[in-house]
């Protein structure tokens, strides 16, 4: 298992491996990944529609699978493991508020943490494995496990393996990694690899 | 590779507090599903919810947790009494499959705790019956406790450990009901699952645990084994099914392909919105299974979430070891445009092996194969 390419967000930085691709003054995250994506000159309509963890994951994702090959991988061959600790309490809480008037389908359906592995899947066409594990601390022994056991069970050569975790507009963090069950790649696909990139 | 047996598994929900007494009710026809109007439940008067008494929980077991954790705890508790697994060794392994755990926190305090947080439950579970191994925690819509099954599967296969329980649990919440409501998804009736008249999805809530193991000298169901299993997304639409059960089929052929046998009985989502039925209606057929006899137990226990897959293929253990196909409760017309072979009315039936599917929103589709 190798790691092809990670990148990372947090802080108001984007990084792609371990090149800073963009920063900005504005710490808070909606605005700031908004920036970013008028900057790329993303045309994404369904953007504007996501949760701020989506948004989260959904930039990461861009940022991850650029200068990739995705035509070589049938869209059934790419999986996703994706973890956090915050499930998606932050649009719970809105969400609930929300039923105070009137409750609104396109915040619930955000109250679910995998929908951003959906979102992703549909930008990206992945059609493979999907996994959304909670945990408390990243959990990089997870991540690294239920990997391998997809690589080992099925007909997947590609992992989206990701840690996204949205708790308010100052404090989130977006860490993925693109893993190809090939013996090239930037690293190889490591506990300590994942602990230590994207720090 | 290693088999994998069931060691044990246990059902919480309105038909009882053990697989049995839950089996049994299913094979008498009975329905967990009430119709609930009093406002104490929820303002909703028109829904139909799977309760378990409350108050009867708590006489079980008297601790101080929420009572996801509490349900949690007793399922898991029965499943694992009747075998004779050692759940605090490092050869065991937890995994807790819920969507929204203790969100009904949300209703109470209004304000973020600690307690609510899905890891904390998983955490409080584990410490309860004193694990070494942290339990882990699947949050993936209506698959997750399908997911879990896939997952133990396969750790067990590889040998990572040597017993997996895995227990998925929902409960009914306004903040759920409230968010189904918005989806005009609920029935105003008993739901129907692929009935021609179908008008959506009835909530219930409960617990199911399956105690699972490589250890083939606690093997029950005489040796039942489950083989494999695999998950896809659709890549289509975050909230809506698929149109044309791609995803599913895609799950499903992994599945197959794994295990290299064909499957003689599926137990289906079904849940009777008119679109999840239509799709896994095309997905069977895409998956060349057309003539495979197929049930939906929704009209039984309603759609528990996150447990609805893990207590649906209890149930299924059960009725392949009886030799029994449990019927459609609630079907009457046929009302999908894909053929299946639906089974409409309980009836004897040998079968050698099943596949229990579901779906969920994210586009999610998840599949687990077990044999004889």
């Amino acid at each position: 298992m190798q790691i092809l390419k990670y990148c990372s967000i947090f802080d108001a930085e984007i990084n792609d491996g371990s090149e800073l691709v963009f920063k900005s003054d504005n710490k808070d995250l909606k605005p700031f990944l908004k920036e970013f994506y008028k900057s790329e000159k993303f045309e994404y309509p369904k953007f504007y529609k996501m949760d701020a963890q989506c948004k989260l994951a959904f930039i990461a994702a861009e940022v991850l699978f650029r200068n990739i090959d995705r035509e070589q991988y049938q869209n059934e061959e790419i999986a996703m493991v994706f973890a956090n600790s915050e499930s998606t309490l932050a649009t719970d809480m809105t969400y609930w508020e929300s039923t105070e008037s009137v409750a609104s389908p396109a915040l619930f359906v955000y109250t679910l943490p995998n929908i951003l592995m959906g979102e992703i899947a549909i930008k990206n066409k992945i059609k493979g494995e999907n996994y959304f594990f909670v945990s408390e601390n990243f959990d990089a022994q997870l991540l690294h496990q239920q990997t391998e056991m997809i690589f080992q069970n099925t007909e997947t050569k590609l992992v989206v393996v990701g840690w996204v975790n949205y708790e308010s507009e100052t404090n989130y963090f977006a860490k993925l990694f693109l893993v190809s069950k090939s013996e090239a790649g930037l690293y190889p696909f490591t506990i300590d690899n994942i602990n230590n990139l994207n720090k | 590779m290693n088999k994998v047996f069931v060691a044990g598994s246990n059902i919480i929900s309105s038909l009882g507090f053990t697989s049995n007494e839950n089996f049994n009710s299913v094979l008498d026809g009975s329905s967990g599903l009430r119709y609930h109007s009093e406002d104490a439940i929820h303002p909703i008067s028109y829904v139909n919810r799977s309760l378990f008494n409350e108050q009867c929980l708590s006489e079980k077991i008297d601790v101080e947790l929420s009572l996801f954790e509490k349900l949690c705890i007793l399922s898991i508790k029965d499943a694992v009494s009747k075998t004779k697994v050692d759940i605090k060794t490092e050869d065991c392994l937890l995994i807790i499959a819920t969507t929204k755990g203790n969100v009904e926190f949300l209703e109470k305090v209004n304000e973020r705790t600690t307690d609510i947080h899905l890891w904390e439950s998983a955490k409080k579970i584990g410490k309860y019956f004193g694990v070494v191994n942290r339990p882990l925690l699947i949050s993936n819509a209506c698959v997750s406790s399908v997911l879990a099954q896939v997952m133990a599967v396969r750790l067990l296969k590889a040998e990572k450990y040597k017993h997996v329980i895995v227990c998925g649990a929902d409960l009914i919440s306004e903040f759920v009901l409230s968010g189904f409501n918005s989806f005009k998804a609920l029935s105003n009736n008993l739901c129907t699952p692929f009935d021609i008249n179908r008008d959506g999805l009835s909530l219930g809530e409960g617990a199911g645990t399956l105690v699972l193991t490589i250890d083939s000298t606690q093997a029950i169901f005489n040796g039942v084994s489950c083989v494999s299993g695999a998950s896809s997304n659709d890549a289509n639409h975050i909230s809506g099914p698929s149109r044309t059960g791609d995803g599913l089929a895609n799950a499903i052929t992994s599945t197959l392909n794994q295990a290299k046998i064909k499957p003689e009985f599926i137990s289906a989502h079904g849940t009777a919105t008119i679109y999840n039925d239509e799709m896994e209606s095309k997905a069977i057929n895409l998956a060349q299974l057309n003539n495979v006899p197929v049930n939906s137990l929704k009209g039984f226990f309603g759609h528990t979430l996150g447990a609805a897959g893990i207590i649906e293929t209890i149930i299924t253990l059960y009725a392949m070891n009886e030799s029994k196909a449990v019927g459609t409760k609630g079907f009457a017309d046929y009302g999908v445009s894909e053929q299946i072979n639906l089974v409409t009315r309980t009836a004897d039936l040998n079968f050698n092996s099943f596949l229990k599917i579901a779906s969920g929103f994210g586009g999610c589709n998840a599949t687990i194969l077990y044999s004889k």
